[in-house]
Parts: C-alpha cells; sequence; structure tokens
C-alpha cells in the first residue's frame, strides 16, 4: 500500500475483505474514491484538517482534527492510506456497538496507556465543543467542557482528579445514557 | 476565512432580518465552502413559498454557473421540486433555457451539472414509479466519509452533534462524482456482441441518431442545423441497441469497464463532421450509467432482474412505441422543442421515455398481484406526474401556435391562431391544469388551484410585431377548483383512469398501429396518385412523428405536406388548388373540429407554398389569396356566440369613427366589461368560479431578458414599498417555458400612449375638428378620460400619474432601460404610467443611434401634465423621485448582487459588459453621495438633464419617422 495504484491488489483485497465489512467490489470502489480525492493515497493532517474545516465552518476543528487522525494513523505514520481510512469506516459505519466503543475510546486515549484521566479526557472534549461552536444546543449540565467530563466521573462514582476510565468503564458510560448509544448508531444502514 | 468572520457569517444567517436574496448571495459568495452552504440552504426552508419562487431564476444560476461541491442546493431544489407542482415546472422550464444556451459546450462544468439535475427533476415530473425508490445512496466519497468518521468518535462529548452533521454527511456522500477510468481487460461475449451490432448500426444511421439519450438530456449536443426530418424508424433501431448495451454493462458489474472501453473504440466510426460531439454524447451517456453504477449497494441482484425485464421489454416494442408517440403524452420532448422542429422533438424522444415506463409499469402490475395498497404519497406522486404531463403539454402547444404562426402570412395569421387553438379546446381542454406564476394559488386558506377551462378563440387575437408573432390568449378558468388531495372524487377518478390505462395500453397501442399504417397507406396513395414517385418512406415517418394533438388533422396534413414538398412543384399547384376548393366548401356544416382541421391545413399548404421559391408567380398569387380568402371567411365559425345578442349587448350601431376608436381600443376595453361580455357567451359561464385571465404568448429569444428586467423591477418596487415611498410601480409577470417562448401577463385597462394619440388624433381629423392635424397631448386626452382639470377625478389621475411616473424615471436610469418610445409606454385607466418591453436595459441599447443620452424620459407633455415646472403635482413628482433615488442607494446590495449574480457567464445582451455591468450599476447610484447631495443630483442632474431633452425629442422624432409612433 501507500502507492496509488489504479487497482488494489488481490492480496490487499483478499486482507481487506477480512478486516471489514466491504464486499470485494466496494472495496475497489471505495479505493477508487479514495485515489480520486486523494490522488497522492496518503491523507495529511492538513488535509485531514481542512475537510473539517470544509464541513463545520462555524467552529475551530483543528484540535479536534490532531487527536483523531491518531486514532486513524493506526501505524502513526503521519499519513492516512487506504487501509486506515477503509477499516475505521467499516467500525463507524458498519460496526457492531462493541467496535465503535473500542474504536471511541482510542480517541480519548491519546497518550495509549489504556486507561484516561479527567485531564486527557477534557482536552479531548474540549476540542469536540471548539469544533462544534454554537451549532448545537447543550443541556444545562453539558453546556462547557468541564461540566460534561466532569459529569462523565460522577456517572461513574469516581473521583476526577485520582482516578481514571478504562475501556470497560467507557462502555458503561455508553449503557448510561441513551443518547450516546443512539448517537454512535447515526449512519446505520446508510454506507 | 478567520473564526471571527464565520461567526458573523452564522449570526447574520440566523438573523430574522435575512432574506431570501441574502442567502443566494451567501451561496454566491461562499460557493466553495460546504459548512456555510448547507447551514444558508437550510435557513431557505424557512421562507414563504412566494418568496422562493420568485428567487427561481437566481437559484438556477446558481446552481449552474457557481462550481461547488456542496450538494446542499441541488438536494433542495430536488426536495422543493417533489413537494411544489409550479415550483418543479418553473424549474424546469428555466433549465431548458440552460440546456439550449450550453448545448454547444457539453464537457462544461455547467452542462454536467445541467444534465444530472435535470434527469432527476425529470424524474420527479414525469415518473411517478421511479421516484418512490429510495434515493439517497453513499457513494465512495473520502470527505463525507471521513467526516462521518469524525462525528462517530464525538458521540460521547455532544451525541446530540450526530444529528446535525448527518443531513450534511448523506447529502455530500451522496454526490456523483466522475473518474476517470483505467480499463481492465476483461471481456464478456455478449457485451462484445452488442457493442459490434450497435457499431454495425451506428455506422448505418444519421449522426444525430446517436444523442439520443434514454432522458433525451444529451439532444442539445445535436446540431441546431439538423433540420431535416430524417426517418423515425430506422433511426430508433440503433437507440434500442445502445440502450441495452448500456444496460447490460450496468448488470454485468464487475466488467463494466470493459464494456465501456469496447463502447468507446467503437464509436469512432462516423465520417459526419458532427460525429465528434455525438461520440462524446455517447461517451457520457455511458459513463454516466457507470458511475450510478458505482454506488456501493450490497444486494443488487433484486434489481437487475428487474431491469433485465425492463430491456427486454424495451427491445420487443420499440417500433411500437415511437409510432405511439402522440397517445402517451411523453414530456421528455418538450425540452427540445426549442431548437428542433416539432415534428423531430416528437417522435425522436418518445420511445426512450416510454420504454422505461412500460418497463417500470409492467413491473409494478406484477407486484400488484402481491396485493400491495399504494401509500399516500405514490397516490400524491401520481396526480402530481398528471399535472406534470398535462401541464407541459399545453404550454407545448401554445408554443408550437407561435412557430406554426409565423410561418403563416400575415393575414392568415388570425384565421391560423383560431384554428390552432381551437384544436386545443379539442383536444386538450378542460383540464386539471393552470398555469404556475401567471395564475398561482390565490392567497385562500384551502390553497386550491386553478383549472383551464378553455381558451376563448373569437377574443384571442395576433400582434403587431416585426417578425415574431406574439398572440393574445383569454383563458377561462375556474378559480380554487382543483388540489393534489389523492382521496377527492376527482382526484381518485384520475388515479383510475392512470392504473386501467396501464392495463389497457397493450391494446391502445396496437389500436394505434392499425391506425398508423393505415395512415401510412392511404397517403403514400395520395401522393402517388398525385403521379409522384420521390416521396421517401423518410419523409413519411417524420411526418407520423410531427403528429399534432387531432389526430385526423395528420392525416390530412400529411397529405397536404406529402403533395407540396415533392421536387416538381409547379405540376401539382394546380393539383392543390383542385384540393383547397372542396375542403372549404364543404365547411359550413361541419364541426368546430373539421374546420379546424382544414384551416390548419390550409396554413400548411401556405406555407408551403412560400417556400416554394415561386412567389412572384401569377398562378402562385391568385392560389394564395384564394386559400388566405377562404380562411378568413372560416375564421368567425370556431365559437359559439350569437352574434345578434352580442350587438344587443353593444347597442346601437356606432358611427365610423367610433367604431376606428373601439378597434384601436381593443386591447383597452374595460377588463370587467370583457370579463362579462365573455362570460355571457360562455358554455361555463353559469359556473360561479368562474374566471377569466388573459396572457400574450410571445416567442422570441429576448424573453429571458424582458423576464429578467421584470424581476429586477419587482425587487425595486418592494424596495419603495418597504420603505413607504408611496410610489407606484407595475409588478409584471413573466412565465419563461424554453429559450426562447414563454407566456406574459398582460396589463388590463391600458394602452400604449401611442396608441392613445393616434386614436384620439385620427378621430379629431375625421371628424374635421382637426383640420391642421394637431397630434393630441396626453392632457388632452386626460380632460377627455377625467374631465376637467379641477375635477377630483382628474386630480386623482394626475396624482397616479406623478407616483407611477417617478418610480419608473428612477428604474429607467438605475437600470438604463432604453428604446422608450411611445409604443413602449402604457397608460392604465387610472393615469398610472407603464413601461413595458425591456429589450435593452443595463448595459445594451438600440442599435448604433446615439439618442436616448438623457437619464430618463421625461418630456415638457409630462411637465405640463403635472402643472407645469411650478405645479403642486409636478413637484410632487420630484419629491417621489428623489425619495426613490435615495432609499434605493440605502439597499442597493439587493439589486447589485443580483445582477453580480446574473451577470457570470450569461448571453443576455443586457450583460453585453460583462463583469463590468454591475461595476457601473453601482456607478450610477452614487453611493459615495451624501443625502443632501443625492436629491442635487436627482433635482439637477438626473430630471434637469432629462427634462425636454433634445435627445428624446429626437429619439421620438425618429421612431415618428421610421415607425409610425407617435410622439
Amino acid at each position: 500500500m501507500g502507492k496509488a495504484v489504479s487497482k488494489l491488489s488481490k492480496d490487499d483485497l483478499k486482507s481487506l475483505r477480512q478486516a471489514t465489512y466491504f464486499d470485494k467490489r466496494e472495496l475497489q470502489q471505495w479505493y477508487k474514491g479514495f485515489i480520486r480525492d486523494c490522488p497522492s493515497g496518503q491523507l495529511s493532517e492538513e488535509e485531514f484538517s481542512k475537510v473539517f474545516k470544509q464541513f463545520f465552518p462555524f467552529g475551530d476543528p483543528a484540535d479536534y482534527c490532531h487527536y483523531l487522525f491518531q486514532v486513524f494513523d493506526v501505524d502513526n505514520s503521519k499519513y492516512i492510506d487506504f487501509k486506515e481510512f477503509i477499516i475505521a469506516l467499516s467500525i463507524t459505519s458498519r460496526g457492531s456497538e462493541d467496535q465503535k466503543l473500542n474504536w471511541c475510546f482510542r480517541l480519548y486515549d491519546h497518550r495509549k496507556l489504556g486507561k484516561v484521566g479527567y485531564k486527557d479526557m477534557l482536552v479531548v472534549i474540549q476540542a469536540i465543543y471548539q469544533m462544534v461552536g454554537t451549532m448545537v444546543a447543550l443541556p444545562e449540565d453539558e453546556k462547557t467542557p468541564e461540566a460534561r467530563t466532569e459529569k462523565f466521573f460522577r456517572l461513574l462514582n469516581k473521583d476526577k482528579n485520582t482516578d481514571t476510565i478504562n475501556l470497560s468503564d467507557f462502555k458503561k458510560l455508553s449503557k448510561l445514557d441513551p443518547t450516546i448509544l443512539n448517537a454512535l448508531n447515526t449512519y446505520e444502514g446508510l454506507v | 476565512m478567520s473564526q471571527a468572520e464565520n461567526a458573523e457569517l452564522l449570526k447574520n444567517i440566523r438573523s430574522s432580518e435575512f432574506t431570501p436574496f441574502q442567502c443566494i448571495d451567501y451561496m454566491r459568495r461562499y460557493s466553495h465552502n460546504i459548512g456555510i452552504h448547507h447551514t444558508v440552504v437550510k435557513k431557505l426552508n424557512g421562507y414563504a413559498y412566494d418568496e422562493l419562487e420568485f428567487c427561481i431564476p437566481q437559484f438556477v444560476q446558481l446552481l449552474v454557473s457557481f462550481e461547488t461541491d456542496s450538494m446542499a442546493l441541488e438536494d433542495f431544489l430536488l426536495d422543493y421540486c417533489s413537494r411544489y407542482p409550479h415550483f418543479s415546472l418553473i424549474v424546469f422550464w428555466y433549465l431548458q433555457a440552460y440546456i439550449f444556451e450550453l448545448r454547444n459546450d457539453p464537457e462544461s462544468y455547467s452542462f454536467q451539472v445541467v444534465r444530472k439535475f435535470n434527469n432527476k427533476l425529470q424524474n420527479i415530473l414525469f415518473n411517478a414509479e421511479e421516484f418512490n425508490k429510495k434515493t439517497s445512496e453513499f457513494r465512495e466519497n473520502l470527505q463525507p466519509a471521513l467526516v462521518l468518521c469524525g462525528t462517530i468518535a464525538t458521540a460521547f462529548a455532544i451525541p446530540r452533534f450526530n444529528d446535525y452533521a448527518l443531513p450534511l454527511v448523506k447529502s455530500q456522500g451522496n454526490q456523483q462524482k466522475s473518474f476517470v477510468f483505467k480499463l481492465a481487460n476483461f471481456q464478456k461475449a455478449l457485451t462484445k456482441n452488442l457493442t459490434l451490432k450497435n457499431k454495425r448500426l451506428s455506422s448505418e444511421t444519421v449522426p444525430s441518431s446517436m444523442s439520443d439519450d434514454e432522458q433525451g438530456v444529451t439532444e442539445p449536443r445535436k446540431p441546431y442545423e439538423h433540420h431535416q426530418r430524417s426517418a423515425s424508424v430506422p433511426r430508433m433501431l440503433p437507440k434500442k441497441s445502445l440502450t441495452l448495451s448500456s444496460d447490460e454493462s450496468e448488470y454485468t458489474t464487475d466488467e463494466e469497464e470493459k464494456a465501456s472501453m469496447e463502447l468507446r473504440r467503437e464509436v469512432p466510426f462516423g465520417y459526419w463532421k458532427d460525429n465528434s460531439r455525438i461520440k462524446k454524447a455517447t461517451y457520457s451517456e455511458i459513463e454516466e450509467s457507470l458511475r450510478i453504477n458505482t454506488t456501493i449497494r450490497s444486494k443488487k441482484s433484486a434489481q437487475f432482474n428487474r431491469r433485465d425485464n425492463k430491456t427486454i421489454e424495451a427491445l420487443a416494442r420499440t417500433d411500437q412505441y415511437n409510432l405511439n408517440s402522440h397517445s402517451l403524452p411523453d414530456l421528455s420532448k418538450t425540452e427540445v422543442t426549442p431548437y428542433l422542429s416539432p415534428a423531430e422533438s416528437e417522435s425522436s424522444l418518445s420511445f426512450a421515455h416510454t420504454s422505461t415506463e412500460m418497463g417500470l409499469k409492467r413491473n409494478l402490475s406484477q407486484h400488484s398481484t402481491t396485493a400491495r395498497v399504494p401509500s399516500y404519497t405514490e397516490l400524491l406522486r401520481k396526480i402530481q406526474v398528471n399535472y406534470a404531463k398535462k401541464e407541459t403539454q399545453f404550454i407545448m402547444s401554445l408554443q408550437n401556435v407561435s412557430i406554426r404562426l409565423s410561418q403563416v402570412p400575415k393575414e392568415a395569421r388570425l384565421s391560423a391562431l383560431r384554428a390552432e387553438l381551437s384544436i386545443i379546446n379539442e383536444t386538450l381542454l378542460p383540464s386539471e391544469i393552470d398555469i404556475p406564476q401567471l395564475l398561482p394559488i390565490t392567497s385562500n386558506k384551502n390553497k386550491k388551484y386553478h383549472k383551464i377551462l378553455r381558451l376563448s378563440i373569437n377574443e384571442a387575437c395576433v400582434l403587431n410585431s416585426a417578425e415574431r408573432v406574439p398572440f393574445l390568449l383569454l383563458i377561462e378558468y375556474l378559480s380554487d377548483e382543483m388540489d393534489f388531495n389523492p382521496f377527492t372524487e376527482y382526484n381518485q377518478k384520475i388515479i383510475a383512469s392512470k392504473n386501467s390505462s396501464n392495463d389497457s395500453k397493450t391494446k391502445e397501442i396496437s389500436g394505434d398501429i392499425a391506425y398508423i399504417t393505415e395512415t401510412i397507406a392511404e397517403s403514400t396513395s395520395v401522393a402517388e396518385s398525385i403521379g409522384d414517385e420521390n416521396i421517401s418512406t423518410e419523409q413519411i415517418e417524420a411526418d407520423l412523428g410531427d403528429l399534432p394533438m387531432a389526430t385526423q388533422s395528420t392525416q390530412s396534413r400529411e397529405w397536404v405536406s406529402k403533395s407540396v414538398e415533392s421536387p416538381d412543384r409547379i405540376s401539382r399547384i394546380s393539383t392543390e388548388e383542385r384540393s383547397v376548393t372542396p375542403l372549404i366548401s364543404s365547411a359550413s356544416d361541419t364541426s368546430t373540429k373539421v374546420l379546424a382541421d382544414q384551416m390548419r391545413i390550409a396554413s400548411v399548404m401556405l406555407q408551403q407554398l412560400e417556400s416554394s421559391g415561386q412567389s412572384t408567380s401569377q398562378q402562385f398569387i391568385a392560389i394564395k389569396n384564394r386559400i388566405v380568402d377562404s380562411m378568413i371567411s372560416l375564421q368567425d365559425q370556431f365559437d359559439s356566440i350569437d352574434y345578434e345578442k352580442l350587438n344587443q349587448l353593444k347597442g346601437d350601431n356606432p358611427d365610423a369613427g367610433q367604431r376606428k376608436l373601439e378597434n384601436d381600443f381593443k386591447l383597452a376595453e374595460d377588463w370587467n366589461v370583457k370579463k362579462q361580455r365573455i362570460r355571457k357567451s360562455s358554455i361555463y359561464g353559469h359556473l360561479s368560479n368562474w374566471d377569466l385571465c388573459s396572457v400574450i404568448a410571445k416567442n422570441g429569444d429576448d424573453l429571458p431578458q424582458e423576464a429578467f428586467a421584470c424581476q429586477l423591477i419587482s425587487i425595486i418596487s418592494s424596495i419603495w414599498k418597504n420603505k413607504g415611498v408611496g410610489v407606484w410601480t407595475k409588478r409584471m409577470k413573466i412565465l419563461i417555458t424554453s429559450a426562447n417562448a414563454g407566456l406574459v401577463e398582460t396589463i388590463t385597462n391600458a394602452m400604449s400612449i401611442h396608441s392613445i394619440k393616434k386614436s384620439l388624433t385620427e378621430i379629431s381629423i375625421n371628424e374635421g375638428a382637426n383640420s391642421n392635424g394637431r397630434i393630441f397631448t396626453l392632457s388632452d386626452y386626460f380632460s377627455k378620460m377625467y374631465g376637467s382639470p379641477d375635477s377630483r377625478k382628474y386630480k386623482h389621475a394626475q396624482d397616479n400619474f406623478a407616483r407611477s411616473l417617478a418610480s419608473y424615471s428612477i428604474i429607467c436610469y438605475v437600470l438604463q432601460i432604453k428604446d422608450r418610445h411611445n409604443g413602449n409606454i402604457m397608460l392604465d385607466n387610472e393615469g398610472h404610467i407603464i413601461h413595458i418591453d425591456f429589450g435593452f436595459l443595463l448595459s445594451n441599447s438600440p442599435g448604433s443611434v446615439g439618442f436616448e443620452a438623457a437619464p430618463f424620459k421625461l418630456t415638457t407633455e409630462y411637465v405640463d401634465l403635472l402643472g407645469g415646472p411650478e405645479g403642486a403635482p409636478y413637484l410632487k413628482f420630484v419629491d417621489l423621485c428623489k425619495k426613490c433615488f435615495n432609499s434605493l442607494r440605502k439597499e442597493s446590495d439587493q439589486i447589485v448582487n443580483v445582477v453580480e449574480l446574473m451577470q457570470k457567464d450569461s448571453t443576455l445582451p443586457c450583460f453585453k459588459n460583462g463583469e463590468n455591468t454591475s461595476v457601473l450599476l453601482k456607478q450610477r447610484l452614487q453611493l459615495q453621495m451624501t443625502d443632501e447631495e443625492s436629491d442635487q443630483f436627482v433635482e439637477s442632474t438626473l430630471i434637469g438633464r432629462s427634462v425636454g431633452s433634445m435627445y428624446t425629442r429626437l429619439y421620438d422624432q425618429f421612431q415618428m419617422i421610421t415607425q409610425g409612433i407617435y410622439n
């Protein structure tokens, strides 16, 4: 991978068919689309960030994109290639709830420790709030990133100053707040 | 763009003051930002329908001329079109005008956008079943896919953000982008065979046949010159195979690229000069089908069977369909009309449409065996489609009338017009149609639509014009009569009839074929009997495509054209002569329909005679006169009007001078009086919601500009209304129905200053009261109409004159409306002045004649009518001019922005100066001035230079001398 060729090789196809929920034809189509929209075959953080700026011009997505980019960039090559992209798309659009939760957790676990402290979580949530700006009306106890983060710790009966949240806590949270589960399934059946 | 700027934008967009025109302006300025685009478009949904309908020209211009990756506007327009039948038709007609303009540039972004959009819109308009399919699919677009992933990851922090992002992602994900294909080397025998066959067939046929796209959208690529009546049957064959192969390529999914490569390789075998263009058309058609196919669909197989079915069926029936073109109102033809003869358009496009329709219907009937109850939306769609089909058919027939009239000599036009209109009455009316824009939904609570009953034949008249033949049309209708509720009794009947016609269609078709074959046989035999063996089958087929609405007339018309078209004309002119006599002698005791048919035959004969190149010979003139005479003798027999009764209503016989005046006042007859008169003579007159409207059907390429001028005037008029300036402007409505045709609202109770002066002067000369031929002034007219200058009536009219003169003066200056002779200026019966005819504005002016240098027309006669330069009405006029100009300056953005938007890539003559047009407009508004300076400017520069301008006088004198228009 990495080089822009017109079609996926047999080996790539085979491994991606196993790694994603897409069939052979869909993979080829998405590959064509990926190369068309990103001819180098490698998407930099800057280009990545530009896309979000295009879609959400009324907020500032730069910080958020920084964290999100790392979730995509599994091999830490500073570029997103097709494989990384299609796996992320597969999980977010067709994956199971569990897969989606695992994927989301990696966003908060940006220090890759397997657990997330209050501050680690806060910076990500701040970045998200910055991107969303005033586009969405927020409930009273979620008005600020701080309030939102504290709410998570409170729901889990944890002390924000000492405790951390691990993957299973994270999954617990999604059960506690049905709007989160709903949001995770927004694109069900779309792709 | 900085964060702060964007936040400001959002604040503006969310403001309740934000107007639709500001939305349009934002969409233009931020066309490259998907997020802003979507936010603005979302705002559009909050406006009233009328506001958005008014902006249709701007929406279409935005869509076509401003490149963007955002799908927001397109999605919004399609959604709005599917909800509002009037909206969809107006958009559709505007698009046809663009297609016409872009026909020579099929590779351009604009053309591609128009083509795709038009395809989707046609599905909404004319295809009840197709539209119900789920259309939203996520294609392989990287950007929305990344955003999708990114928003999922926000689910924990802000769950609701996904609700916000979903429509964006969905809309952008659905975008069809083109690929540059690299071809694989794999091939199926089937595809090969088909393409080979295709190649063979394509090399046999005329080039125009290749461009018949399934939806007819690539039609515009067909060179304009291809006017020859080519044979329709042979033309259909290659298309059949083309359709099949493209369908096949779609279904052999993995091999699609191969198929396309095959097709590409095959096509370049032509020798025709125009072939390259057509090849391109074919390419992109194939590409299109491939692109559609690139959609990610997991379960496709079911659809394949369906498509297969359709194709086979289409194959089996091709020949039948194209002959049957008239019985299935096929509306894809509308779009071709502007640049093709009706003959060609009807025959060439019917197949594609019908086949799809039939294929789907067949499918539907298969489904229906499982007893599925149609949903509300499906029923609604049926009624909407029924409406759209009938409406476009009606408008098309009116356009065709114009075209036919222009081919008939002047003296026979009225007769021909009445004949044509009565055919429309017979074949199309009454029907569940109205006229968008001109007959809008009235502000009734129940939101009902009007329904057209019939055209008033005897009131219709041909209007004077240099080359084209506009005609005045009075339309009887029932106000607030129809709606789109599928459960009313009336609409249930429509649905039922649609359903049953599906079942009986096969029978119908075979019946029609039998009939048509008969016709062919007949016409051939006639032709033979005339002794001309040179008539090719080509001609016969083409003329069948040219079926007018009434089948009988085809038969006879066919017969006539056949006899005239052949090469040795002289020998047969005598034959024609013989044929006219029996036709017309039998007229007195036959029905309207037969009359109409005969009239049409006669006009076709005239037309053929005219083009035979013998217009000077004695024989020719004799024949022509004879035909014209008999046409004129027939013209009053169309409507059953009781003339004696009518004369009683009119009162005693007026003297000669009076009658002359009456004739000149034909258009100015008091509207209510006229309405009552027509109502009394109408068979529908007793219905309580009977009403009448008056429109002018026009053709000519300047109509889009006229419509734009009227729109600008309406915008300006709204500014003054909102500011409470207290001036009066007529808001005229023009409905564009193609690149060069449309319907114009008639100004009732008004006549041109030219006519007023002419008739008053002539009457007085006839009465012997005006021996030295003094031309009457407007003051004379006002005295005659409203009595003494001291009377209240007179003063009221004078005030109206001042209020309207002020607004039109400023409008004429700001928009640089030229060609302001008295034929283009009207007075209504309340004293208002109304400007019409906007062939010259913004940057173009008539010819190279350097007249009309004054800012606007302000003759000494106007000043006199306003009581002289010191008179109170005149001072009021001056004051109003100042207010008008100043308030316009304050809102200058509104008009400047619209002009800026519309001038891009425009071919309208008023944008001759290109991007400079809006710059100059801005300059004229003198934005740098203070209020005081602006008032001063109006008084000394505008009014000062206009009053009694030598240029104005010269222009009027020029018009008097060259055109006989009274000054």
